[in-house]
């Protein structure tokens, strides 16, 4: 489910990935966003360009530590805010207050549930 | 604007837009940034303050950027590679700001001064009043970050970005809100529409005005004598310079008669009677 989606990816990233994640969609970073079957996909503009896949059962970047698995890097993070603030009424600044506030993942499923 | 000059020889990417942040005095008073760095200073050991501070001195803070909730900054240190600093501080969340936008449309002076791109001194408390404080109270608020191998934090790196943001604060206090959870444009606009003013159009057209202006309320007896301040309307008191009106508007278009047009109404508006 997209709502689960976003919010694994959200929730394991860092302290650093998410703070510089949110500052990539500020920024306007995130561009090319797709949706294909289950994978979601965005292009970050970094000092390189950096394609985002986020699939079903984890997400792929090419930067080293998108290669090294595990914990989202930034660039999935900021992908993943993008594709969340594209489809819904809710604002960056609320993301982020819920992340620091411990309600991610019920800010994220109340922002996509259908109204 | 504020009379500081920014200064470290550092790059300040401030959203998408760049500005070279330079070195030179620091001439503001300092009272949107003493706040934040007195936190840091009382959080930093050992040699790390005076070491962040000669770091930011020596334009080793390579570029900052503001966002809600998230400062993000890349320090030079001692490797090729720079270290990339974060700064995370709780942005207040969208109602709450909501609330602030309606309290300060409801202030004619604040409002004005906002629009006309001054943070008011005293807007501080105003926003602590309404549950969006400004500032950390302690380090604890803070979610500091570096990529460095410095176990305690803040680490020099970290101070040089504080000490960097802080000039950034006294210079642009609008910076400050953005971190806060709302940049300067959304803020202005929502203003505009609580103040029943047009919104600059980048044609420089002037555009309709929005409807839903806070003074379309009408105004019982007992709010009047509750509220902190009774509503304003746009229209100019006798006390008022009869043109104050025209000075909120934006330039009318070349196709209006452009700056000539405002000159010309200026010129009215002063020779009409009370």
């Amino acid at each position: 489910m997209l709502a689960d989606q976003l919010t694994e990816v959200l929730r394991s990233a860092d302290t650093e990935s998410f703070l510089f994640g949110v500052a990539h969609v500020s920024a306007g970073r995130v561009h090319d966003m797709g949706e294909q079957d289950s994978t979601l996909s965005g292009t970050v503009d970094d000092e390189r360009r950096r394609d985002v896949r986020l699939g079903a059962r984890g997400f792929s970047c090419p930067c080293p530590q998108g290669r090294a698995g595990g914990a989202a890097c930034e660039h999935a993070v900021a992908v993943a805010l993008a594709q969340l603030l594209s489809r819904a009424d809710s604002d960056l600044t609320d993301v982020v207050a819920a992340w620091f506030g411990g309600t991610l993942p019920l800010h994220v499923a109340t922002v996509l549930s259908p109204e | 604007m504020a009379s500081s000059s920014v200064s470290t020889g550092s790059s300040v990417s401030i959203g998408s837009s760049v500005s070279t942040v330079r070195r030179g005095r620091h001439t503001g008073r300092g009272q949107w940034s003493r706040p934040f760095l007195s936190v840091i200073e009382q959080a930093a050991s050992g040699p790390r303050l005076a070491l962040g501070r000669g770091y930011a001195r020596r334009g080793q803070v390579l570029s900052v950027q503001v966002a809600p909730g998230s400062v993000t900054a890349r320090v030079q240190g001692s490797r090729v590679t720079p270290y990339k600093v974060a700064v995370g501080l709780a942005p207040h969340p969208s109602p709450v700001w909501a609330e602030v936008e309606e309290t300060l449309a409801r202030q004619a002076l604040y409002c004005a001064a906002l629009l006309a791109g001054q943070v008011p001194p005293d807007l501080g408390p105003v926003l602590a009043a309404a549950g969006a404080g400004l500032f950390p109270r302690t380090v604890q608020d803070l979610r500091m970050t570096c990529s460095c191998s410095d176990a305690r934090l803040p680490c020099k790196h970290l101070v040089a970005t504080c000490c960097v943001l802080a000039e950034l604060f006294d210079a642009d206090p609008f910076e400050l809100l953005h971190w806060r959870g709302r940049a300067r444009e959304p803020l202005l606009v929502r203003l505009r529409q609580l103040r029943a003013l047009p919104q600059p159009d980048p044609d420089h057209r002037l555009v309709s005005v929005s409807a839903d202006p806070i003074d379309a309320a009408p105004v019982s007896a007992q709010r009047f004598w509750d509220s902190p301040t009774p509503p304003l309307t746009l229209e100019p008191g006798p006390q008022m310079p009869a043109d104050l009106v025209l000075r909120q508007l934006p330039r009318p278009s070349p196709a209006l008669g452009g700056g000539s047009l405002l000159d010309w109404l200026h010129g009215l508006y002063r020779s009409l009677p009370d």
